[in-house]
């Protein structure tokens, strides 16, 4: 199990999971919302996934698809949304980017489907607009 | 009894008296003589029937005496059938009466006479009859045998006839007048010849009265005969033999037969004959006319030139045919035959080869009627024949083109089913069946629609649907139980279920005859399996791209966009080179393997070379990156040559010792072995063994070594595309070579790589 904790506020800081088996998407999104004060966590495979969102209840999950295990990202959307997590936001991230990939992530609930290669400056955008509203 | 009454009168009147008696008496006497004398019976008879009086003449006709039968009743001497009309007529005669009676003479015979009888009355009461009889015998038997005459004639249905010298009719019996319609009455008198047909007379004289003098070409019995209402009609005439006496006295006896229906049955037969003789020769057949009697044939001259005779080189018997016969029809011929003229069946039909001039056999269609008596009995058979030699190699070579066809149909290596216009299944090829497992009973004659269904049965995806030509072409897929699949070793491994086959259905309307809709199903599972496995192969190698790619962009985006310290920057952009260096190798793979894939051969460069050379320096590239780990190597001494691009197998051997390298401990060394053997065909090979004491893998993942990007587990600290064993595989089934792999988890991986031995000095395949 990774554990990043970058800081830690007295408030409630946004707490973001990242979960993708390469360990280089993991470092590019670490980067990539390691500019404000963002709690991230991070797993490698489903079953990790669904062990630190157990654990720490992220606001925000940023989902790769393609991954090792029995569980990929589509059954660990599909687990958040029909468990006590479902508000959580879920960010499918996945390189398939056909029109059944997009379906099957909605269908399971995702709230967004981006596709890699993706701009990180968006990404960051995207969650911002999320926790405004939170 | 006149002398007594006369002797009691008067002496005065007794001379005159005298006189008178004198007289009587002489005339008595006379009369008596006479009486005596006659041949005629003469008699009397008193009222109670008995005679009186018989003249001498009765005992010559009776032989009865005088004596005896005077004072007997007469009844005793008629006949029996005779006694009532005695009765009635004789005795109650009342004046005169003439009639015809027998009387039985002594010896019991008849003797017929014609009786004149008269009676005798005095003062009203009878005093006697007296009569005579004539002797009529003679002209009753010839009255009779008239009368038997004539009622045989009468019923005959010959005309018997006399004629004189002149010709003239003194004779006709009634059959005359049947056959003629003239009337006897009229003919009598006339001449013969007036009745018989101008054109025949001068014939008929000759018969008639010179029957010596025959017209030599024909005997010239029948004659014709016009009858009364113009209608001709023909007879045949006969002179009666004995007739030479009688044309003493001028007559000719004979008789006359109408024979119109037996001349005019001949007539027809002959222009039967004709006809079809015409027919026949206009038809271009041979004619055969067989007398069954006297067995002799008839062949027309057109039947002995159809097998290239001239008529005098064949007989004119059954056996010219007989003999010609091919012996394998012979049998079957001549029992058709027999069947035909013994079963009561008039016409005949046989097909059988008849031998040539030359040699060679000519097929014949042969037809004939038999032609009976009225009992049955077969007279004559007549025929012809047509050569139809022709026609039958048409007919074999159709047969042959049928059997091609119908092997075409079974060998085919597409399924096919075809339909009747009433939507039956009306045939499955050998192929079909094999496909589907079915057997053809359970297939035939099914509707189209139990059809669908039993292929909805074992259909795993696609929709089973044969109505119309216009739909695309459909993609079935089937569930077959055991399948004896032969691996191909192509370079895609199949990785859908080894049961399944995918099978392209095509629609074909023919409507012809016989078949309304063809459909075909062709094996398309290979070529379905590389599309889907290239469609997979691209969207996994997008995948594979975008990733590192999702890196490269990323990081460089985040660097145009914030401040990094310097460290991290330079960390940063080592990422960044790092991955983009990830991508050029796994695009360079890509194409690689492209290019096997499009088997652009004109990017190859075959030679026929030793392969020690190539692995030694694949071998010495590696040495150069400096590692602790040395290569160990034992080469056999191997003679003789590879077939091979060497910048390929140089890749090959890059790749193979690349992974032993990479997937291997620091500590280890690498093993290479060139060894030689016979593989399991009896095949010369030569061998590249790479042995490393690394990781290892599971038979599970030995499996998968060969797909595509696939890497193993615990490898993303490694660098690799996933596509280098792809590649591997791809140019040893390129080059018809072998790779084996063995490995154990953590005790390393040995890789076989065998390619084919040539013998250096012919350059020929080497089998030992």
């Amino acid at each position: 199990m990774n554990h990043n904790v970058i800081e830690k506020n007295q408030q409630t800081d946004v707490k973001i999971l990242i979960v993708d088996d390469n360990p280089e998407m993991r470092k590019l999104l670490n980067l990539t919302f390691s500019y404000s004060n963002y709690q991230i966590f991070e797993a490698q495979n489903g079953d990790e996934a669904l062990n630190m969102i157990l654990m720490e209840r992220p606001d925000i999950i940023l989902l790769d698809i393609m991954m090792p295990g029995t569980i990929d990202g589509i059954a660990v959307c599909d687990y958040i949304k029909s468990s006590t997590m479902r508000s959580s936001h879920v960010i499918l991230l996945s390189a398939k980017g056909q029109q059944e990939d997009i379906k099957r992530g909605n269908l399971a609930g995702a709230d967004f489907y981006i596709t890699k290669p993706f701009s990180p400056i968006a990404l960051t955008e995207l969650v911002e607009t999320i926790v405004s509203s939170l | 009894m006149a002398n007594n009454r006369i002797k009691t009168q008067d002496t005065i009147s007794t001379q005159v008296n005298y006189r008178l008696v004198e007289a009587l008496s002489e005339y008595d006497s006379r009369f008596k003589n006479l009486i005596e004398q006659l041949n005629e019976i003469v008699f009397t008879v008193n009222p109670e029937g008995q005679f009186t009086f018989l003249n001498p003449a009765w005992e010559i006709y009776t032989g009865f005496l005088v004596n005896e039968s005077v004072g007997q009743p007469i009844q005793r001497f008629i006949y029996n059938d005779d006694l009532s009309l005695c009765i009635r007529e004789f005795l109650s005669v009342k004046k005169q009466t003439r009639l015809e009676i027998r009387f039985v003479d002594k010896l019991g015979k008849i003797l017929w006479f014609e009786a004149n009888v008269k009676s005798i009355w005095e003062k009203k009461k009878l005093k006697e009859i007296f009569g005579t009889l004539v002797d009529i015998s003679a002209r009753k038997k010839l009255i009779d045998s008239e009368m038997l005459f004539n009622s045989l004639v009468a019923s005959t249905s010959e005309i018997i006839f006399q004629i004189d010298r002149s010709a003239h009719i003194h004779f006709l019996t009634p059959a005359w007048y049947k056959i003629t319609g003239h009337a006897i009455t009229e003919s009598l008198g006339q001449s013969l010849l007036q009745y018989i047909h101008e054109d025949d007379r001068h014939f008929a004289v000759n018969f008639i009265y010179d029957p010596q003098i025959t017209v030599p070409s024909e005997p010239h019995q029948d004659f014709r005969v016009i009858t009364k209402t113009g209608e001709i009609r023909w007879v045949t005439i006969n002179i009666h033999e004995g007739d030479t006496k009688t044309t003493q006295i001028g007559q000719i006896t004979g008789s006359m037969q109408d024979v119109t229906e037996r001349v005019r049955v001949q007539q027809e037969l002959k222009a039967n004959k004709n006809r079809f003789s015409l027919a026949a020769s206009a038809a271009n057949d041979g004619i055969w006319d067989w007398n069954l009697l006297t067995d002799e044939v008839y062949f027309s001259p057109r039947w002995k030139e159809m097998l290239g005779y001239t008529d005098a080189e064949l007989e004119n018997s059954y056996a010219t045919w007989h003999n010609l016969i091919h012996p394998d029809d012979l049998k079957e011929t001549i029992s058709s035959l027999m069947n035909c003229l013994e079963g009561q069946v008039d016409l005949f039909e046989n097909v059988h080869r008849l031998k040539n001039k030359d040699g060679s056999w000519s097929w014949i269609l042969d037809r004939g009627i038999v032609m009976r008596d009225e009992a049955g009995n077969p007279l004559r058979m007549a025929g012809s024949h047509a050569d139809i030699t022709r026609l039958r190699q048409i007919e074999e070579a159709l047969l042959n083109q049928q059997q091609e066809l119908s092997v075409l149909f079974s060998m085919s290596p597409d399924g096919i089913v075809t339909l009747s216009p009433e939507h039956i299944i009306s045939s499955v090829n050998a192929t079909f069946l094999s496909m589907t497992g079915f057997s053809s009973d359970e297939l035939l004659y099914l509707t189209e629609n139990e059809f669908i269904e039993k292929l909805n049965s074992i259909c795993v995806s696609g929709t089973v649907c044969f109505f119309d030509e216009n739909d695309p072409p459909s993609l079935l897929q089937i569930l077959i139980n055991d399948i004896k699949r032969i691996d191909t070793d192509s370079y895609v491994s199949p990785s859908i279920s080894p049961n399944m086959l995918t099978l392209r259905t095509t629609v074909c309307l023919l409507n012809i005859e016989s078949i309304e809709k063809v459909i075909y199903f062709r094996d398309v599972t290979a070529e379905t399996e590389v599309d889907r496995m290239k469609s997979e192969f691209l969207s996994t190698a997008a995948h594979e791209l975008r990733t590192p790619m999702a890196s490269v962009y990323g990081f460089t985006e985040l660097l145009l966009n914030r401040e990094f310290e310097k460290g991290m920057t330079r960390d940063i952009l080592g990422n960044i080179h790092q991955q983009a260096a990830s991508l050029v190798r796994m695009i360079n793979d890509l194409l690689d393997l492209a290019k096997i894939e499009a088997r652009l051969g004109k990017e190859f460069h075959f030679l026929y070379q030793p392969l020690e050379p190539i692995l030694r320096q694949s071998i010495s590239e590696f040495m150069i990156h400096g590692d602790n780990r040395e290569i160990n190597t034992t080469f056999a001494d191997i003679k003789g040559t590879v077939y091979v691009d060497a910048d390929q197998i140089k890749r090959v051997f890059t790749n193979v010792i690349g992974n032993a390298f990479k997937y291997s401990p620091n500590n280890e060394n690498i093993h290479i072995t060139m060894t030689r053997r016979t593989n399991s065909l009896g095949n010369a090979q030569i061998g590249v063994i790479i042995k490393d004491k690394g990781f290892g893998m599971t038979d599970e993942q030995i499996e998968h070594i060969f797909e595509r990007f696939w890497r193993g587990p615990n490898t993303t600290h490694i660098n690799g595309t996933g596509l280098g064993m792809s590649l591997v595989k791809e140019i040893m089934n390129f080059h018809q070579a072998d790779i084996d792999i063995h490995s154990q988890p953590n005790e390393g991986t040995t890789v076989g790589l065998w390619f084919k031995l040539f013998n250096e000095s012919e350059g020929t395949y080497c089998e030992s």
